[in-house]
């Protein structure tokens, strides 16, 4: 069926590997991890930079012609904030080779193709292609100023900035604007050699490869040196409490986007992490949750009303889309519902449906490869090494108490709402 | 009946009710969740029929006004039903499509049988109708405000005159004001026959188990489902391009090339991987064409290609965020025109055939992505996984057949978001 391994390959070097021969693709991922800085663009420019071609492989069209002869491999490059770490890596998907006659070694080859992009770039006088870094470059300023673009994930960013400003959460993983304007060419290849150097590599495989084999093949295509100074995240759940705050931003969009900002001091290793996880479903992580029913259903104020977690960082944000004018009744409905859960309004067969809804959930996240590699990533990242099967055995143990106790040292960090002044 | 695709390694059940319910089974040995997926041959583009001799024409947006409103019975809400099982419900409305799915790791028999319930249990008030335009309103307003939303919504209206296509999927605040009780009991009359509908289930369950369980909850006998009109059709674009001003920092743009819709009897699925391969040889993220797109920084990494067909229509679309959607839109054309001249070089289309082989293989561990695709494919008379072998048939002469019609004069259209004059002094900090 199934079987997890976590190796070390070598010291700060892990690879979690999920041996399973249901799926007729396989995953990898290559990550470096690094804590997150007040300034991100030197190193959020790598993963595309990267791309842009390898010693073997100079240039997209080459690496495309590749992609294609594997069979529609997809390598995305990527820039994450997870908890306090900033995570720049490759993610790759590729069909098993048992699928197609002339299938052999598909993974290995994909496998290669991901070291060679992270440890043999195309260089020219022993830095980044200048023309290359330009381009890059100005792609990343592109890529700050956009972020609003989409108003939904806006706000919510927007809302965990302004809840963290002051601590290394707040910082944006891609840099700020002025900082990948400012990008040299010493300043990246610092950048990247500071990332080689001294960064946590996380490996994800899951697929129908045995680990062993799995790791030969990372061994083989990373040149990672044990150099003693790899990361290790310290996360730290809040590091400035300040009193809850309501700020107002104006864009000029139809809909008013409202976010809520909660500090739940609670992280994925924590003992009462499972007791989150399902005051959070109840609250508004689901269809059949307070904040579906209520603001949605019952007042009709919106379209969406959710809550989410971040479980690296320990935070909780509830976000809907909203007309200005229900700002003040949506606003309080959300935090009518949230204090009353946690007052000791949470009902036994409320309690019953958010767990059967959250442990649904993760056994059929093992069902999606993409969905299991963000899930270990964040753990590992979290400092906690729960399996999903271990997560839902956990659930089936919390009882109505404890979630109201979990939501009782929840607190409101922040109201943030985007209004919409668009005519 | 059982089909096997030996190549997929993949096998599935099939069957069709007395009253025509089409009923489909994918085994997934080993996966954890099981999918179900009911869907009618209904989407926002069959507004205008005719039922038992009369002619009605509905305000856009009924068919997913409808797909909400779905969810309520008598005795209360189906989402509340599925969240005392566990189980995660939802649906949703394409432009040719409504379709209302859940998945679960147990307790699948409830599930089928709240959902086989609530789809052929029409129950409309005037209240709970009324209610639901504010949410509806909402949903509306938020797609208003999604760039990329707004660019497909575009490309519809410039590749197309009548076409109902060119409407936005839910309709606008004005239309959907207009609908009632009876506007959506007509529309569920119309299109929720069993006749029109399929039931497409992936993972672990039993295959006698839902063929009991359907037929005991279907209706007896299909009502007859009505004819559509879709508008007088002519063979250019309607606009050479679209344009709107939105708060974003770039433009984005979506390019549509019209092509000529299924003739009577062409293989639907046949025509879509050709569709795909032959937008993919042009300037899919592979192509040498994207390369030089992306050197010159006209695209980005997030740029699609995708092939559409609609009923008496048929399209690809290209596009994504860019600093000059016009340059972007002079490239691909000018690659088009040069492929149809030059025809294509083979190499070029035995590996994007191998990829398009892929990706749609990929499809296989997606159990949702399976059922869609699936249903689209029964709704047009095939087999999803009939796939691998139709890849045998298709040439490198269908690929230039179908680029020749993309280029045909005034065939294409382009639709462009552009950043308001005012983007600047109205985003950030206030």
């Amino acid at each position: 069926m199934q079987k997890i391994t976590r190796l070390s390959l070598a010291p700060g070097v892990f690879m979690t590997c999920i041996a399973t021969d249901r799926f007729k693709t396989a995953v990898f991922s290559a990550a470096l991890a690094l804590p997150l800085r007040e300034e991100n663009a030197p190193f959020a420019v790598l993963p595309p930079l990267l791309y842009r071609g390898t010693a073997a492989h100079p240039d997209l069209a080459a690496l495309g012609e590749t992609l294609d002869t594997l069979y529609g491999a997809r390598i995305e490059p990527y820039v994450r904030k997870v908890g306090e770490s900033l995570v720049l890596g490759f993610l790759s998907d590729v069909i098993d080779g048992a699928c197609v006659p002339d299938g052999d070694a598909l993974a290995e080859r994909t496998a290669a193709l991901l070291g060679e992009l992270i440890c043999r770039p195309a260089l020219e006088n022993g830095r980044f292609r200048p023309d290359d870094l330009a381009a890059e470059r100005a792609n990343l300023c592109d890529r700050i100023a956009a972020l609003p673009n989409d108003p939904r994930g806006w706000a919510v960013r927007r809302a965990k900035e302004l809840m963290c400003a002051g601590e290394p959460f707040g910082a944006c993983e891609f840099g700020t604007g002025a900082g990948a304007r400012a990008l040299t060419a010493d300043a990246v290849w610092d950048a990247y050699q500071t990332a080689l150097r001294e960064a946590r590599v996380e490996l994800f495989y899951c697929g129908s490869m045995e680990p062993g084999a799995v790791r030969d093949a990372f061994s083989r295509a990373l040149e990672l040196a044990d150099t003693g100074l790899r990361y290790q995240p310290d996360p730290d759940v809040c590091r400035i409490r300040r009193a809850d705050r309501t700020i107002v931003e104006e864009m000029p969009v139809k809909q008013g986007k409202l976010t809520l900002g909660f500090r739940t001091n609670c992280i994925a290793g924590d003992e009462d992490y499972p007791a989150l996880l399902l005051f959070n479903a109840a609250f508004g992580g689901y269809t059949g949750s307070r904040l579906f029913r209520t603001v949605r259903e019952k007042l009709s104020l919106c379209y969406y009303a959710s809550s989410a977690l971040d479980k690296v960082k320990g935070l909780m944000l509830v976000s809907s889309g909203i007309e200005n004018e229900s700002f003040e009744r949506a606003r309080g409905e959300i935090l009518r519902q949230f204090e009353d859960l946690r007052a000791g309004g949470l009902k036994q067969d409320e309690l019953d449906r958010a767990r059967r809804t959250v442990q649904n959930n993760l056994r059929a996240m093992q069902d999606s490869p993409l969905q299991l590699e963000r899930f270990w990533q964040g753990q590992m990242l979290a400092g906690a090494d729960a399996s999903p099967d271990e997560l839902i055995a956990r659930l089936g143990a919390v009882d109505r108490g404890q979630v109201m106790a979990v939501g009782r040292r929840i607190d409101l960090d922040l109201t943030y709402f985007l209004k919409g002044v668009a005519e | 009946m059982t089909h096997t695709f030996e190549r997929l390694n993949a096998s599935m059940e099939e069957t069709t009710l007395e009253n025509g319910l089409r009923i489909c089974y994918f085994p997934k040995p080993g996966f954890s969740k099981t999918f179900a997926l009911l869907a009618t041959n209904f989407g926002s583009v069959d507004a205008s029929f005719t039922l038992d001799g009369v002619r009605y024409d509905t305000p856009a947006g009924v068919a997913h006004f409808l797909e909400h409103k779905m969810f309520e019975d008598a005795d209360g809400n189906a989402l509340q039903k599925f969240s005392a099982t566990g189980a995660s419900p939802n649906a949703f409305t394409s432009h040719t499509m409504t379709a209302y799915h859940f998945s679960c790791t147990d307790r699948f028999e409830e599930n089928l049988e709240i959902l086989l319930k609530f789809v052929f249990t029409p129950y409309f008030t005037e209240a709970n109708v009324e209610k639901e335009k504010g949410i509806i309103g909402q949903e509306i307003g938020m797609m208003a405000d999604t760039p990329d939303w707004m660019a497909y919504v575009g490309v519809f209206e410039g590749l197309y005159h009548e076409h109902p296509v060119r409407v936005s999927i839910a309709g606008s605040t004005e239309s959907i004001a207009e609908i009632t009780p009876e506007t959506l009991s007509l529309c569920h009359r119309a299109f929720y026959s069993p006749a029109n509908m399929v039931l497409v289930v992936c993972g672990s369950a039993d295959f006698d188990t839902i063929v009991r369980m359907a037929r005991e909850l279907s209706p007896a006998e299909a009502a007859r489902v009505a004819a559509r009109h879709y508008g007088a059709r002519r063979p250019e674009a309607a606009r050479y391009e679209v344009v709107r001003h939105m708060a974003v920092s770039r433009p984005n743009f979506l390019l549509g090339f019209k092509d000529d819709p299924l003739a009577a009897g062409e293989s639907r699925l046949r025509r879509s991987l050709i569709g795909e391969l032959a937008a993919r040889i042009l300037c899919g993220t592979t192509s040498p064409l994207y390369a030089k797109l992306y050197d010159a920084r006209l695209v980005t990494r997030q740029f699609e290609t995708s092939y559409t067909l609609l009923p008496e229509g048929a399209a690809a679309l290209l596009g994504g965020a860019s600093r000059d959607p016009h340059a972007a839109r002079a490239m691909i054309e000018g690659e088009l025109h040069r492929l149809v001249r030059e025809g294509v070089d083979d190499a070029l289309f035995e590996r994007m055939k191998k990829a398009c082989y892929g990706m749609n293989v990929r499809t296989l561990d997606r159990p949702d992505d399976l059922c869609v695709s699936q249903a689209v494919s029964i709704f047009g008379g095939e087999d999803f996984l009939s796939f691998a072998e139709l890849f045998d048939t298709i040439t490198c002469a269908d690929v230039e057949a179908a680029l020749a019609r993309w280029a045909r004069p005034e065939g294409s259209t382009q639709s462009i978001i552009l950043p308001r004059e005012d983007a600047e002094k109205g985003q950030g900090v206030s």
